[in-house]
Formats: C-alpha cells, structure tokens, sequence
C-alpha cells in the first residue's frame, strides 16, 4: 500500500495543521485570499446524426458536456485559494474548485505544504494537480489563457490530480529561466466521472508509483516545456469488462486490469510576444497492452488592444489495436475572441467544430458544432 | 475667437503629450542592501521567476496598485507586458502555487516606507521621489 493514498495525504496534511499551530515556532504571518471565476454558456448548433443526441466533451476530468440545448454548467467554475504563512520558509497552499457540471461542489484541488529548503529550491508534500501538459496546472483558470478551454483533445485524461512529494528548482542562465521539477504520487478516483460517462458504468480509476519530471526553458517570447511522466494504472469496471481489447457488458459485477505500465512524453513549444501568439504541444502516451496514443495542438494568436484572436486545431490520435478494432481519434478546429475589458477580467466567444473519428467502441461524443461564451476573472 | 479656440486646442495637444511622458522609474532597495541587481534580475523578481537577490537573501517585490501610472510605466516599459498581460501571467503562478504575488501598496511614500523598513524589500517609484532612506539600483 503506498503512503500517498489520496485520501490518506489529505488527512495527514490536515492533521499537521494543528501540530503545527501550537509548535513554540509558528508564527501564522500572514495570509493571502486569491480566487478565479468562470461563467460559462455553450450549444451544441449542429450534429451529423441529426438526431440531437451528439455532444461536445469541454472538461474530461470533470465531465463537461454541452449538448443540443444551452446550458452553462461545463465550462463554468469557482475557484478559491488560500496561501498561509506558517513558519519561515513554510507555506501551506489549499485550492477549493466547485464546478458547475458537478453543482458546485467544492473539491480540494490543491493541498499541500512547501518548503524551500534553500533559495528557488522547494520542498512539497500533499496533493497538487498533475503537470501532465503546459495547461494542465491551471486548466481551470480560464483568465490565464486564450480560448474558452484549453483544447480537449489534448487535455482528454481521466486522471488530473496525485497525492505525494514534489521537488522544484528555479534558476536563470545567461537570461534564460530554467525551472525544474520532479515529482512522485498517486491518485485513486473511485467511480470515475468522464470514465463513467462515456462506458456508462462505474469505474475506479488508480494511476499509482506515478514518478514524473518537468524542465521547462524561458526566455523573452520563447517558452520551451518537457515533460516525462511513468506509473501504473489500476482500473475496476462494475458491469462491463474486456474482451481482446474490447469492451462488452457482462454479468460480472467487478472486472479490472491491474498494474498496466504507462509513459507520456510530451514537448510544448510558445512564442508570445506583443502581437503574435504560437502556442504548439505534442504528446505521446504508451500503455501497456494498448496502441500508442500521440495528442497535439497548433494555436496561432493575434493580438491588438484589448482583443486576441486564435486559430486552433488539436488532435487525439490512438493507433489501431491489434485486433485491427480502431482506437480513440478525434480533432477539434477552433476559433475565437478573447476581450480584456478589465485588467482582472476578460470574455471569450469561441466556435468548436469536433470531429469523432475513431472505432464505435471509443466514440466520445460525435461529430459537433459548439459556440460558447465565457467570462473569467480572478480576485 | 477663432484664434482662442486654436490656443484651447494647441493646451489641450500639450497637456495630452505630458500625460504620456513620464519620469524616469528607480528601483530602489534597503540603503543597507549593497547587493547589486541586474536588470534581469529586476525582471525575474518582479514576475516571481526567482524570490532571492544574487546574495542568496531572500527578494520581498513590493508594487503600485493598479490604476497608478507608474506601475503601468513599469510593467509597460521594464516588463514588457501590459496590464492585463501581467495580470493573466501572474494567475498562473498564483493558482498552481509556483509564486506568491508581489505586495500591493497605494502610493509612492507607502514604498518608500516600506522599503527603508525592510532589508529585503525591491520596489519601483517615480525617480523624482527618491530620497537619502533608500538605495537606488536601476533606473529605466
């Protein structure tokens, strides 16, 4: 059993807290209130069934779904954070987020107690979100980037969050910002929403022994990001099971696949300057057991005043079981506007146009057209 | 007056040319703090990249509130981004928790304060406000 239970952290963390307040030491300095907000609204305008029953997939990890009629629950959320000072040095970080496909109910996105043992040098332990792309970390901050979300077919995993110890370093060479980070954890998601939603059944979700690094090279406009992430995936189905790869119902009432080896890599590359944005991410994602699955996006941006415009295109590639049966594969091209009315807030129109492509074993919606709108701030 | 409308227009066209020249902006530091800071170094503070001076001494970045016309000059000119570009940039740090912002204060006297308090402070001001209780390492 490994220490970083999600639910185990959770609880040790909080039981430092009290430890810590009646240490001779502490010293609660100071504490910072931070918040961000998204209100979303979106439709699905067209669909190639014709029978209305296609939808558009915003927010995998939380099951965001527009469908034929508008609805504003998959693109909006709340978000509040709260930086405490403990001791010199220490700082307890704790991130609430409701989300409106799940009404608003406040899940702890982050918790966790930093440590910077020397100077740029940090020491973390709780729960954080997974860096598994350059927009997973603040995937729900709509205010820090230019579309309404960042693109699904990137950011279609099922697992965003781990429980366990964190290593960073900041450092800067010759004007080039170098940040470094290596991580370890685990995540268990019983009864997973977006594995749930698309297989129509109940499933638990473990990555464990997740071991991950991330460098990332900056400077001026030019922003470089890899990435490395190895664990093992545990996952019960209740109803459903495999069958050479596929998925078929089954009296069974527990079925699973356990200790599965997976290994993403990924590369993003951005250029961001006064006019011109191009923000470009390329993933590549082994399984044992399952055809490779390669993620990109390509996003040209332009910026005038207060406005930014974006051209998008990503992609959802999983190659062909062995079976021949075809996997996952779907694109999404986008457009959009993103108006800063505000220095703390913005609103974005954005047109989708998804195409599901892949096996009928692996459909996550079907072929849509989607217009949303959205409005971010931060406090 | 034909002729006063003219001078009401050419004072207008001025007073609009002066609200766009600004003074010079100083980054100013502890008068005991001798460490010295690179214009890099001032970037990289101020956009939570690093949080230590080249000593290895801790760096407390103090800023303008927003709507101060220095401020705007600083993160326009020493920053090179806009307000909301700043903005947005420091929600990602602030929200995956890699930086905690810079302490916002009202006026240039609240910094200058501020700063002659506190040995690892950095902060900008008008440079026509500095005065014997700080140390200037930058001007822009």
């Amino acid at each position: 059993m490994c220490i970083f239970d999600s639910i185990q952290t959770i609880k040790y963390v909080f039981k430092l807290i009290p430890i810590l307040i009646v240490y001779p030491g502490f010293v609660l300095s100071e504490v910072n209130f931070s918040g961000f907000l998204s209100v979303g609204a979106g439709q699905v305008i067209s669909n190639n069934s014709g029978n209305n029953t296609d939808t558009f997939i915003t927010d995998y990890s939380n099951a965001g779904i527009y469908e034929k009629d508008t609805t504003y629950e998959a693109d909006t959320n709340v978000g509040i954070q709260i930086d405490s000072d403990l001791f010199e040095n220490i700082i307890m970080r704790t991130q609430w987020v409701g989300y409106g496909s799940e009404d608003f109910n406040a899940k702890i996105d982050w918790l966790y107690l930093t440590y910077e043992f020397q100077p740029d040098t940090f020491f973390d332990i709780g729960r954080k979100r997974l860096p598994l792309y350059y927009y997973s970390e603040f995937f729900d901050v709509g205010y820090a980037y230019i579309w309404v979300r960042p693109p699904v077919d990137n950011y279609a995993w099922q697992i965003n969050h781990y429980n366990g110890v964190t290593l960073r370093k900041n450092s800067n060479f010759e004007e080039i910002d170098i940040n470094f980070t290596v991580y370890y954890g685990r995540e268990d998601s019983e009864n997973n929403l977006i594995l749930g939603e698309l297989l129509s059944s109940n499933i638990d979700e473990t990555w464990r022994d997740m071991i991950g690094a991330v460098l990332s090279f900056s400077r001026n406009w030019l922003d470089v990001r890899l990435n490395v992430l190895n664990g093992r995936n545990d996952r019960e189905f209740y109803g459903y099971s495999l069958n050479n790869n596929n998925i078929v119902e089954s009296n069974d009432t527990v079925n699973s696949f356990n200790d599965l080896e997976f290994t993403n890599y990924g590369i993003a590359v951005n250029l961001d300057n006064d006019k011109l944005l191009l923000l470009t991410e390329y993933t590549i994602r082994n399984r044992e057991q399952d055809p490779q699955i390669h993620t990109y996006l390509v996003s040209l941006g332009y910026k005038w005043n207060s406005f930014s415009w974006h051209l998008t295109y990503s992609e959802y590639k999983q190659e062909s079981f062995n079976s021949g049966l075809e996997g996952e594969n779907h694109n999404t091209r986008s457009t959009g506007i993103r108006c800063d009315f505000h220095s703390q807030a913005a609103v974005k129109f954005q047109y989708d146009r998804f195409h599901d492509q892949g096996g009928t074993q692996y459909n996550v919606g079907g072929d849509s057209e989607t217009l949303s709108i959205a409005f971010d701030m931060i406090f | 007056m034909k002729m006063h409308f003219i001078c009401n227009i050419f004072v207008i066209f001025i007073s609009m040319i002066c609200t766009c020249v600004f003074a010079d902006i100083a980054i100013i530091v502890h008068k005991d703090n001798s460490v010295d800071v690179t214009s890099a170094d001032v970037s990289n503070i101020f956009l939570g990249k690093i949080n230590s001076f080249a000593d290895g001494e801790r760096a407390l970045p103090l800023v303008l509130k927003r709507g101060n016309p220095v401020r705007k000059e600083f993160i326009t000119k020493v920053l090179s981004r806009s307000e909301a570009q700043y903005k947005a940039y420091w929600s990602r740090l602030i929200f995956t928790g890699r930086a905690t912002p810079p302490i916002e204060l009202s006026s240039n006297s609240d910094v200058i304060n501020k700063v002659s308090e506190n040995r690892n402070a950095i902060a900008f001001i008008d440079a026509s406000d500095v005065s014997d209780h700080i140390r200037v390492v930058q001007v822009y």
